[in-house]
């Protein structure tokens, strides 16, 4: 990003060694672009249709009950991240607990049995029982 | 990501489960001390502030910045004020945290000229790790 360093502090002058460091990974990233299959894109509606109608890629998904935060399989939860992007809350039903995962079940179609589940860090995250009834709006 | 009906959110576990369900591609570390250097590598740049840090300093100046819907929406984001006022107030002390991560990699893992952080032939895990934030404001 043009003018986000001002030279006189951070430079190549002052880190020699990480701006090489750095050059040298843009350049290896560069050539594999280069050498990858074009990735095909998609539209917002048929990749959201792509995926409701795959299937899960980790389908054995277990809530460890002595975790910490005492939740069991299949509670109303809402999750969010603690440092940046707090105001908006994913909803669903907790379907895995981890030392380094929590994993949601939500529906964000009216086609039944076509629920998506969203993972996240186990750090770094907060995570509530969801009032009576919110879940519902889903 | 999104593998399947799964969906994955933050960089962090996007790039811990690549390497746990592709181990072909994988670039991760055998040695438990390397391993260690990627997992600390994340959380310090992660959790320990560093990539909040340089988002505080994209330039106030950049055509973006004057899309109120734009700066609206990443201030609702973060929480924190994207006037460009209370931005250049911020400058100085997010860039002094970022000169002193660059300060931290300059004088530790890459002091003795290695190529890649764990010697390796090619960039690994470590690599990309400790690669998240100097890139985006440095490199570019």
């Amino acid at each position: 990003m043009k003018g986000g360093l001002p030279r006189d502090v951070i430079s190549a002058k002052q880190f020699p060694h990480v701006f090489a460091w750095i050059e040298r990974f843009n350049k290896v990233v560069k050539d594999a672009k280069g050498k990858a299959p074009k990735p095909a894109t998609l539209k917002g509606d048929a990749a959201a249709k792509r995926v409701l109608n795959a299937n899960f890629a980790e389908p054995g998904l277990d809530v460890d009950t002595t975790d910490p935060i005492r939740f069991k399989k299949g509670d109303e939860v809402e999750i969010w991240p603690i440092d940046s992007g707090f105001t908006a809350r994913d909803r669903g039903r907790l379907v895995g607990l981890s030392n380094e995962e929590f994993v949601l079940q939500i529906h964000p179609s009216t086609e039944e049995g076509k629920g998506i589940r969203l993972h996240f860090p186990r750090t770094g995250f907060r995570i509530r029982a969801t009032e009576t009834g919110a879940a519902s709006k889903l | 990501m999104a593998i399947g009906r799964d969906v994955y959110c933050d960089t962090r576990i996007i790039l811990r489960k690549l390497e746990t369900m592709f181990p072909d591609g994988a670039l991760g570390a055998a040695d438990p001390e390397q391993k260690a250097i990627e997992r600390l590598l994340e959380a310090w740049q992660i959790e320990g502030g560093v990539f909040a840090r340089a988002a505080q300093l994209l330039p106030s100046d950049m055509p973006l910045m004057k899309d109120p819907k734009f700066t609206k929406d990443r201030a609702e984001f973060t929480g924190r004020s994207w006037d460009p006022k209370h931005m250049e107030a911020n400058r100085p002390e997010a860039l002094a945290h970022i000169r002193n991560a660059f300060g931290l990699l300059e004088t530790t893992l890459l002091a003795d000229g290695r190529t890649w952080i764990l010697k390796t032939d090619s960039p690994s895990l470590a690599d990309i790790e400790g690669m998240e934030v100097h890139c985006s404001p440095g490199c570019m």
